[in-house]
């Protein structure tokens, strides 16, 4: 498989959404790492330290912008690409997940091709 | 009949009046209702009908015939006027609060004293006599009732035994009471208005039991009359206006005399214009007023017919209605005649007593007693007091002079024509007034002139002419004209022959007054004051909220002011006005200096009292007039309209626009409100379908592209189904909202609400697991909508299931009723609700706390949802919770219970 090195973390609240994503992604080669909240990702990400992480904006306990907050504090060379996932896309939204270090931002719901070719920017 | 029983049933009537009178005055609930009832008010104006009526058209159809028909026909001609003059009359008299006719012509006319005395001292000249009539027609009643037919009408008794002093005395007393009581800024007695519209009930019932009994007792009916006065004389000459007694010139003279003495006779005027308190009250004059006279007139042609018939010229013809019921031996009806000439008369006499007494004293004896006291700087500090007595003074006066008139001149000579020439007196007030309500030009000295020269022609031509030809004085002027001079005979001025005495007085007097009026107006100027004043009564409307003299710039010492103005309204009326004035103004303490605008304030309240003569005499007095600036003037007086028609639309309007922008306030709110509602509805609707979509996007994309297993695939497949699900759920009650939102019928059963509860918890005892649900059932019937007390079961049931643990979960159903009250409980014992979170728990899509540690999938419109349906069925639904351990939903439905 091509992308089997490459490690991607997928956090959503919604367990059918992470199975779509981690199906996907799995067919595509990649490894994947789920998270359901912003601390399991939290965690995951010292662990793992993936390239990507897709990241939910609406969730329980830490919503997607903390958390993005807190991976860019610790992923200071910003290696890793985060890509949020929100079912919300007002600019307004846009503009906080930029501004907290969010590379990309991909409306609910997404076309698979246009997800893979916004994680394969990272690795072109 | 004596002397004593006569007595008897006048001071029994007297009595019966005053008390009703005095219970009247005493009410206030019964007050306020009599005086603002049109059809009160329409019967008080037909106080126009005197014993001159009551008796004296009979008198006069049975010598000219229809000729007496004149004298209503007025009235009923003019009554479509009134609509406009009448009203317009009211509006000046109310703004500038005058109290009598003569206050109206002198406040017209630069509140001049002079044309004030003119106007007053004539109208007592021609009401006196008027009054003297009516006296007779007590004296002459009082006769035939004590030596019964064929009688002599005058009686041969002392006077202090006379009978006629009884009554002039008691309606002495009753008008000291009505009119004179106390001083009312308005000059309005709600005793009077009673007393007069009941005495006109008494009056026309009185005279159509006379005349039926005449008609149907004495004769046996209008054709029997008819036929019977064919065989004795010519009735044809009684039934049509022909030469020979009444020519056509002189019945439209009466009809112009009559219909302009209705309105300006002063008991006329002061019962229309100054008791009057509501302008629309007109409608109900314009109609039963005419009615009125014109029942009585109807019946006069008849009787006096049956008089001639049966008594000819054995009795007066004026005493008819009283001596054929007494010829023909009905007794009873000749006292209820009697009554009704009580009635009558007495109606006549208080109101022209009250009304004279305030012309007088305002317009003569007032303004003449400040005039020399103010000259000698004499204030005193009961102005009101000394008002009222005069009052009371000049009441007595006027019936003595009546009486003494009557005693001299009535009884000894057949005065015949004192009604018309009274009414031919009084229409010499009409160019004054009328010019000075629609022409502009018309000034003071125009009006004087008219007046007087008015009033000389009529005296000469009338009244004089009258005397001569009685004998009274030497008849030589009649013949041969004054001074000598052919041209000036008192009956045929400048040689014009061959009119009736009426028609010719009437022609002459009001001709001169008119033209020299309207000639001597546009050749000379007006003062400040009158430019003023004119425009005032000219143009009425601009001045609906205007006060005072605008234009006219004055000043005086507030010190001074106000001690000149205690000593004439008293002090606690004056601290009444000036706290109103403080109270408009929005001050505390009044300026040291009383600018135009106070005194502006100020001037209504004296004249209203006072007239507006004494009003100027005691402003000229204090209040230092600015020299004006002519041009100025006439132009404010000239912008006064504009101005006011202009701040009149302005302040509409912006009430208008402030009502408006109120309405789009509160409109913008609401719509803000709806806005940030439905934004939010569709993006939480938008979230809530978005996320099952993503799965069911991306799953299928996965499918289609890749090479699955069989059991990746049915996994796949499980997950696109149910997010299908969801999303065919959350469309449900998307539309559920909807549906309550457009308020839906509600479907009243009668059912168990313990089956429906049953059926509830058994339909979730699969999903419930292994937690607890605690159900007591009790027998409750109880009318409702089945269908949405399940529904709202349901969600909160499906919400307790949520929100427990499966393990240790435990869901309670409690019902409890109290009267009319059903409270059903559902508690649980899981995660509870944070505090902050209670109050928005019913809000659509509300889910509490994004961090909640437990979020559950739902809509958020389960318990929206709820609320709307339970305050369908107009109950509350609420919570309580404690966060950690659980949560009380508690639904109170009320007036339910059926069993």
């Amino acid at each position: 498989m091509k992308h089997n090195n490459k490690i991607i973390l997928v956090v959503d609240d919604e367990p059918n959404i992470l199975i779509s994503i981690e199906i996907l992604l799995k067919k595509e080669g990649f490894t994947v790492y789920c998270a359901e909240n912003g601390e399991q990702a939290v965690h995951l990400f010292k662990e793992k330290n993936p390239d990507v992480v897709l990241l939910d904006v609406m969730m329980p306990i830490m919503d997607g912008f903390a958390t993005a907050a807190i991976i860019r504090s610790l992923d200071v060379e910003s290696k890793s690409k985060i890509i949020m996932l929100t079912a919300k896309g007002t600019p307004k939204d846009r503009m906080t997940g930029y501004s907290l270090g969010a590379d990309e931002y991909i409306v609910k719901p997404f076309e698979n091709q246009d997800l893979l070719n916004k994680i394969n920017d990272k690795f072109s | 009949m004596n002397i004593l029983g006569i007595g008897i049933v006048i001071g029994v009537y007297f009595a019966i009046i005053a008390l009703i009178a005095i219970w009247v005055e005493h009410n206030e609930k019964v007050k306020n209702k009599l005086i603002n009832n049109g059809f009160v008010y329409a019967l008080t104006v037909v106080v126009y009908c005197t014993a001159w009526t009551y008796f004296g058209s009979i008198g006069r159809a049975a010598t000219t015939g229809i000729g007496y028909l004149g004298v209503y026909l007025g009235p009923t001609l003019f009554a479509p006027l009134w609509f406009f003059v009448l009203k317009k009359m009211l509006q000046i008299s109310k703004q500038n609060r005058i109290t009598s006719i003569a206050d109206f012509i002198v406040a017209r006319y630069a509140r001049s004293t002079v044309i004030g005395i003119v106007v007053s001292v004539f109208c007592l000249l021609v009401v006196i006599p008027y009054i003297s009539i009516q006296i007779k027609a007590i004296e002459f009643s009082i006769g035939y009732l004590l030596q019964p037919f064929p009688g002599n009408s005058t009686l041969n008794i002392p006077f202090y035994k006379d009978p006629t002093l009884i009554v002039l005395t008691f309606i002495t007393l009753l008008s000291l009471y009505l009119g004179t009581k106390r001083l009312d800024p308005n000059e309005q007695h709600p005793g009077l208005v009673t007393t007069i519209a009941l005495e006109s009930i008494i009056k026309l019932i009185a005279f159509l039991i006379g005349a039926f009994a005449i008609l149907y007792f004495v004769f046996d009916g209008i054709q029997d009359i008819f036929v019977q006065a064919k065989r004795e004389f010519d009735i044809s000459k009684l039934v049509w206006v022909n030469q020979e007694n009444i020519d056509y010139e002189t019945w439209i003279w009466i009809i112009i005399l009559s219909g302009i003495a209705f309105l300006l006779l002063p008991r006329q005027f002061h019962m229309f214009v100054v008791e009057n308190n509501d302008p629309d009250h007109i409608q109900e004059a314009s109609w039963v007023a005419p009615l009125y006279l014109f029942t009585i007139s109807l019946l006069v042609i008849p009787i006096a017919f049956a008089g001639k018939i049966l008594l000819g010229d054995l009795v007066e013809a004026d005493t008819y209605l009283l001596t054929i019921p007494l010829s023909a031996g009905y007794n009873g009806v000749a006292w209820i005649v009697f009554i009704g000439c009580l009635a009558t008369v007495s109606g006549m006499l208080i109101v022209s007593l009250v009304s004279l007494s305030i012309i007088i004293s305002n317009n003569v004896f007032l303004p003449l007693l400040l005039r020399i006291e103010y000259q000698f700087k004499y204030f005193r500090q009961d102005l009101n007091t000394r008002l009222l007595q005069l009052r009371r003074l000049m009441i007595f006066v006027i019936v003595l002079l009546s009486y003494t008139f009557y005693n001299y001149f009535t009884v000894n000579y057949p005065l015949v024509s004192v009604g018309l020439i009274s009414f031919a007196g009084i229409a010499q007030l009409a160019p004054a007034v009328f010019l000075g309500m629609y022409w502009k030009e018309s000034n003071i000295k125009g009006a004087l002139t008219g007046l007087v020269l008015g009033i000389l022609v009529w005296a000469f031509t009338l009244p004089f002419a009258n005397l001569s030809e009685l004998g009274i004085i030497p008849n030589n002027i009649i013949k041969q004209g004054l001074f000598g001079m052919s041209f000036l005979k008192p009956t045929s001025l400048l040689g014009i022959e061959g009119m009736s005495p009426i028609a010719h007085g009437a022609f002459w007097s009001l001709g001169i007054n008119l033209f020299t009026h309207v000639i001597v107006s546009l050749f000379t100027t007006k003062s400040d004051l009158e430019i003023s004043q004119t425009d005032k009564f000219v143009n009425p409307d601009k001045y609906s909220n205007v006060m005072g003299s605008p234009g006219i710039e004055r000043s005086a010492k507030m010190k001074e002011f106000l001690m000149v103005i205690k000593s004439i309204l008293g002090n606690d009326r004056l601290n009444e006005i000036l706290n109103k004035f403080k109270e408009i103004k929005g001050i505390k303490k009044l300026p040291s200096i009383a600018d135009s605008e106070f005194i502006n304030y100020m001037e209504p309240y004296i004249s209203g009292s006072f007239g507006a003569s004494t009003a100027k005499i005691v402003l000229n007095y204090i209040v230092h007039n600015e020299p004006v600036d002519r041009e100025k003037l006439i132009k404010l007086v000239d912008q006064t309209y504009q101005i006011s028609e202009y701040s009149k639309s302005l302040e509409s309007q912006s009430k208008e626009l402030s009502r408006q922008s109120q309405e789009l306030q509160i409109a913008n709110k609401k719509l803000e409100e709806l806005d940030d509602l439905k934004n939010e509805f569709i993006s939480n609707v938008t979230h809530e379908l978005r996320t099952p979509l993503t799965s069911i996007r991306s799953l299928s994309n996965t499918m289609l592209n890749y090479e699955l297993t069989k059991e990746e695939k049915e996994k796949l497949l499980k997950i696109i189904s149910s997010e299908s699900d969801r999303i065919a759920k959350l469309v449900n009650k998307v539309l559920d909202l909807r549906k309550i939102e457009v308020r839906p019928e509600v479907d009243y059963s009668d059912f168990s609400l313990d089956e429906l509860i049953q059926e509830v918890v058994d339909g979730y005892q699969d999903m419930a697991g292994s937690r607890k649900i605690k159900y007591h059932r009790t027998a409750i019937s109880i009318v409702s909508d089945k269908q949405i007390i399940k529904q709202v079961l349901l969600n909160l049931f499906a919400n307790a299931i949520k929100f427990t643990n499966s393990t240790n979960g435990s869901i309670q159903i409690t019902t409890e009723t109290n009267r009319n009250e059903l409270t059903i409980k559902v508690i649980d014992n899981g995660i509870g609700i944070k505090k902050e979170d209670l109050k928005n728990i019913f809000d659509r899509f509300y889910q509490g706390d994004k961090d909640q540690e437990f979020k559950q999938k739902g809509s958020g419109l389960g318990l929206s949802i709820c609320k709307a349906y339970i305050e369908l069925l107009e109950g509350k639904i609420s919570v309580e919770s404690t966060i950690g351990k659980g949560a009380t939903f508690e639904i109170k439905l009320y007036d339910v219970i059926s069993n």
